[in-house]
């Protein structure tokens, strides 16, 4: 024999009984992957930590895959009959154990990276390496206990609590400690951790080994010799009197499952003593108490017991082909699945019932009847799920690891329904029970072991309908919405291809006032407010100097509507106060304001922003107005007066200027998704236009999807003004916009910015619109105006 | 002839259940020796023993000169055996399994287990799980015989087998015991182990009941069937060196499983009175078999002898 080459085999299969684990576990964290894309940004990396637990779970199943497995098969019994060195075996299986956990974490930390945030946060925290060293132990303890126990299913169960051992060490140990000094209890510093899971890492492998070295070696018996003939019948069942089917199939699911109901009540105990010391708490001081040990495990715990005991439906018989025990004596598909929810059920019901008993009937505490409602069927979709993989999965361990991932996306998904997707409750309910249906009727192919096509078939039939019926509502309501045309879209992307197009980030109407400041003598910054100022022209002329100031330090647009409105007011009281245009002050503060105005102007119709566009559409009018006013040459001045002129004649510039920011303010509605001061509330703008309500909280698919949708139709509606060439064309097409802004018709009528009413001097007049619906100027009647000004007639 | 196995006083406690009470054998090199007994006699338990995995209670026991508790690899590389339902990876294919196991033997082991696979007619592409229980026990049986092993132990070896490959496998054992391997045959089917065995053990209750040579057994033991005209007539012991081995009564007729019936035992038989007939034929290895494991052990038939004469046996005596 080549002991190298007979190692080298029992690698390859160690290797490939892994492989269902890994690969279901990467399939799972994927899914997982993609649903923390549904989440607003500063979610996602919750979200995304979850996949940073695949680790564990890989940890905790693997030794109960490699060695629990093996023993209940009995593929050991062959394997120890060949001449394999004992140690041969065990150093393989820790090996690959190990080797497959490095992997699992290679993968789970590249899946997580995508989420930006949170290798920060891991790297801020420093929590990473002690998790790590935490999945080792797990790993190290999964393997002693499935050396040691005879049920691959009980060595899982006993995980959870001895895996809080170091934790629980730790605290200990800091307790101790602290006591000893005189100093209150704090959480255990991290190298305190890690040196109780090492210690525990070493006392497993210790113990793994011990018993693996057992377990290999030729069984022993202690017992004395029967007093009796060994040939004396066992006392028979059948002393008891005949009894009905049920009876019998409900003593048989009890006794043979015995150990693991009695382990998945105890989680489940341990999660209401949790849930009980966390109310207790939050009653006593009024608000949730910090995370201790046992409420931050006992949700995890419940979480674990409820998957579990819905997988414990259908895995109890598939060992040992218990189930053709029952189909060969003919016993009704109906009543094993009767019969093997049953005490299940029981139990559930226990536990929702004493769970809704925990939680007092305080302020704080009232749930009204539709939490409390969706709070079981959550509870009880654990089950229905895990009972469903229970049927469909044929090995036990694989079942274990996957059923709690499974039964957290099912509760995701419900809740992501009802409040993402807007589904109505009454279209969850099946997600709930159709497990309970898929199962039922699937319980003769089950029991009879006929997995063919379709049994699949009927199970992923369900299954598409369990996603799909949530969600049909949300999937019919995109599908009939309108929607921009091809034609649109590629029209729009080649103005963003077009070369020497740059992207740019668009100069920001900021919605913030500018600020008034001034510089003291000593270099300290002082904000002035509006009543600090004496008189109204002397703000006006200090916010236009400090205005120009900025100006000159950067190439941004326009920082403040009510700055506008200061430098449009002062130019006109300077005009309204010199009708003759003879006082020489008045005309040079008129034409520094009106320049100011030509400036602003010309800095709005460079931005790649819609809105923007338009505050230099309803600019241009006011310079077109001015430019209009009597003896508006003289007091202008040649140069401002030619340069006004210009750019108000060209047509062709403003058009492109148009039609450039519209590409690029369209392109950003469809690729930022999030937006708001907090990232909170949906992008549902177009170039700063809010086209309706900004929904704020909780942002849902249904309103990202909206949105993104308006904005391209505004935007085709947009492209299309520009090129329309009748008016009759550019009202309709303006009423429609309107209509998906959500304002009135009558609101996009073309209409004169600056109301007409003149009186002396200090008057405020009537404020410039603010542009509520895009492109309200485009194309219209002033711009005829302006070309023929332009062109000098 | 040396022995290929050799245990004495073995004993095996489980609780509530003694397995084995106190085994002595010699299993010959060279031979094929075949173990009988009803369910829960012990055999299993035997040969866990015997294949190390189980250690005994008590007694000691060898295969090829080594001591399964503590040489048990080299035993194994030794030893082929195949258990009553063998469990393989199920995921693993006919093909896949054999070239699995070959690393742990020697070079020549690959292509005896393709030639015994073809043999078979078994597909090597074809996942275990997907295999019939027959073919199963085929792959089993050419794992165990793939590294020409020089002790064979073969715990139901041809429980699902048709009968072709049957009687196939049950020759190729004869030409194995024939090049002096030693093949050890735990098995229900009394025919087969007819056509087969060198030798025969029968346990019962965790005892070796008979243990000899098949034609020894077959020559030595008689089916004795004495027609009484009293169901209730005693008779006498059998004088030496007959052995009633068991009795089993069915109305007027007795029947005794004899060995060394001699014709003189026959006489004075048929001398007593009340006895209507007395006959004796060969016993079939069948027969032996039903008569150690169902009929009356032979302690309890003296303890009949014991019985006080009725009046008419009185007057007679």
């Amino acid at each position: 024999m080549n002991r190298k080459l007979a190692v080298g085999r029992l690698w390859w299969k160690e290797l490939r009984q892994l492989l269902p684990l890994v690969g279901l576990l990467f399939i799972v964290g994927l899914l997982l992957q993609l649903l923390s894309l549904t989440a607003p940004s500063d979610f996602r990396w919750q979200t995304a930590a979850i996949v940073l637990g695949i680790p564990g779970l890989f940890a905790a199943g693997a030794g109960a895959l490699l060695v629990g497995q093996e023993k209940e098969l009995r593929t050991f019994d062959w394997l120890r009959s060949l001449p394999v060195l004992p140690n041969d075996i065990l150093r393989t299986k820790l090996l690959v154990g190990l080797l497959g956990l490095v992997l699992v974490w290679l993968v789970s930390l590249a899946l997580a990276a995508t989420s930006s945030s949170l290798p920060r946060r891991l790297a801020d925290s420093g929590g990473e390496w002690l998790w790590a060293l935490h999945s080792l132990f797990l790993l190290l303890l999964g393997f002693a206990t499935a050396w040691q126990l005879r049920s691959s299913f009980i060595s899982l169960l006993i995980l959870l609590p001895l895996a809080c051992v170091p934790l629980a060490l730790a605290n200990l140990h800091e307790i101790c400690l602290n006591a000893l000094l005189w100093q209150n209890h704090r959480e255990p510093r991290p190298w305190v951790m890690a040196l109780y899971l090492i210690l525990c890492s070493v006392a497993a492998l210790a113990w793994g080994w011990r018993a693996a070295l057992v377990a290999l070696s030729p069984e022993r018996s202690t017992a004395v010799a029967a007093k009796h003939s060994s040939l004396d019948a066992r006392a028979s069942f059948t002393a008891y009197a005949r009894s009905t089917p049920a009876p019998a199939l409900l003593w048989q699911f009890s006794a043979q499952n015995r150990a693991a109901l009695t382990g998945i009540a105890a989680l489940l105990l341990t999660a209401l003593l949790g849930l009980w010391l966390l109310v207790r708490a939050t009653v006593l001081h009024g608000k949730p108490p910090s995370p201790g040990l046992l409420v931050a495990l006992s949700p995890l715990a419940g979480f674990l017991a409820l998957s579990w005991l819905g997988l414990l439906v259908f895995q109890g018989d598939s060992l040992q082909r218990r189930k053709q025990f029952l189909a060969d004596r003919g016993v009704s598909p109906m009543l094993t699945w009767v019969t093997r929810m049953a005490v299940p059920l029981l139990m559930l019901a226990i536990a929702i019932l004493l769970s809704s008993l925990v939680l007092p009937r305080q302020e704080i505490f009232v749930l009204g009847f539709n939490q409390w409602l969706i709070g079981a069927a959550a509870l009880f979709a654990i089950f229905t799920a895990g009972q469903w993989i229970g049927q469909v999965i044929r090995s036990p361990i694989v079942g274990a690891i996957v059923s709690p991932l499974i039964s957290f996306l099912v509760v995701y998904y419900i809740f992501f329904s009802i409040v993402n997707l807007g589904a109505p409750w009454w279209s969850v309910a099946p997600l709930v029970l159709l497990p309970l249906v898929a199962t039922f009727a699937a319980t003769s192919a089950w029991m009879d072991g006929r997995a063919g096509w379709r049994f699949w078939c009927w199970h992923s039939g369900l299954l598409v309908l369990c996603v799909l019926l949530p969600a049909h509502g949300f999937l019919s309501y995109m599908a009939m919405y309108p929607r921009m045309s091809s034609a649109s879209r590629q029209q729009l992307q080649q103005l963003l291809d077009r070369p020497g197009y740059q992207a740019g980030i668009a100069m920001s109407w900021d919605t913030t006032v500018m600020t008034l400041h001034r510089r003291e003598r000593g270099g300290q910054i002082e904000t002035l407010s509006h009543e600090q100022f004496e008189t109204v022209a002397e703000y006006r002329q200090f916010s236009i100097a400090n205005l120009r100031s900025q100006m000159g330090d950067s190439s941004n647009g326009l920082a403040s509507w009510v700055t506008l409105k200061v430098i449009l007011s002062d130019a006109i009281v300077q005009r309204l106060a010199d009708p003759s245009a003879s006082d020489v002050s008045r005309k040079e503060r008129y034409r520094e304001s009106l320049g100011l105005l030509f400036e602003l102007t010309k800095r709005q119709r460079m931005s790649l922003d819609v809105r923007n566009q338009d505050i230099a559409d309803e600019l241009e009018l006011t310079l077109l107005r001015e430019l209009q006013m009597p003896l508006a040459e003289e007091r202008m001045g040649d140069e401002l007066n030619q340069s006004l002129r210009l750019m108000l004649g060209d047509q062709l510039a403003r058009d492109r200027a148009r039609r450039a920011a519209l590409a690029s303010s369209w392109q950003r509605s469809q690729t930022t998704r999030y937006g708001g001061p907090n990232q909170r509330e949906v992008n549902n703008s177009l170039g700063s236009y809010d086209l309706q309500s900004t929904i704020l909280g909780l942002v849902t698919v249904r309103d990202i999807w909206e949105a993104s949708r308006r904005a391209g139709l505004v935007s085709e509606r947009l492209l299309k003004l520009l090129d329309a060439t009748t008016e009759q064309q550019r009202d309709q097409l303006r009423a429609e916009i309107g209509a998906l802004v959500g304002l009135p018709p009558a609101s996009a009528a073309t209409r004169a910015l600056v109301s007409k009413t003149e009186q002396g001097q200090g008057l405020l007049y009537e404020e410039l619109n603010y542009p509520q619906i895009p492109g309200r100027l485009w194309h219209g009647e002033w711009e005829q105006v302006a070309k023929s000004i332009g062109s000098g007639e | 002839m040396t022995s290929c196995i050799s245990i004495r006083g073995l004993v095996m406690l489980f609780r509530g259940c003694d397995a084995l009470n106190g085994i002595n054998l010699d299993v010959p090199s060279g031979s094929v020796f075949a173990l009988l007994g009803e369910n829960g006699a012990g055999k299993t338990t035997l040969i866990r023993i015997l294949t190390g995995f189980l250690r005994p209670s008590a007694g000691s026991c060898t295969v090829c000169g080594l001591d399964p508790a503590s040489d048990g690899l080299e035993i194994r590389r030794r030893v082929g055996y195949v258990s009553d339902s063998p469990a393989l990876y199920d995921w693993m294919k006919v093909g896949e399994i054999g070239w699995f196991a070959s690393s742990f033997f020697d070079d020549a082991f690959l292509d005896r287990y393709r030639e015994l696979i073809a043999r078979y007619e078994l597909p090597e592409s074809r996942k275990i799980k997907h295999l019939s229980k027959g073919q199963r026990a085929k792959v089993a049986l050419a794992l165990a015989v793939a590294p020409d092993p020089e002790l064979l132990i073969l715990d139901e070896p041809t429980s699902g087998l048709d009968p072709l490959v049957r009687r196939e496998f049950l020759e190729s054992m004869v030409d194995r015991a024939a090049t002096g391997r030693t093949v050890l045959l735990s098995s229900h089917q009394i025919s087969e182990v007819e056509r087969v065995a060198d030798r025969v053990a029968i346990l019962r209750g965790g005892r070796v009941r008979l243990e000899d040579s098949l034609a020894d057994l077959k020559e030595s033991i008689c089916n004795v069937t004495v027609t009484l005209s009293d169901p209730l007539a005693a008779l006498p012991a059998l004088s030496q060196p007959a052995e009633v081995l068991s009795e089993q009564n069915e109305g007027r007729q007795r029947r005794w499983m004899v060995r060394n019936f001699t014709p003189e035992n026959q006489t004075e038989i048929e001398a007593r009175p009340n006895v209507i007939s007395v006959r004796a034929r060969p016993a079939s290895l069948d027969e032996l078999f039903v008569a150690c494991t169902r009929g009356i052990v032979p302690e309890t038939l003296y303890e009949l002898q014991s019985l006080p004469l009725d009046n008419n046996e009185r007057a007679a005596s």
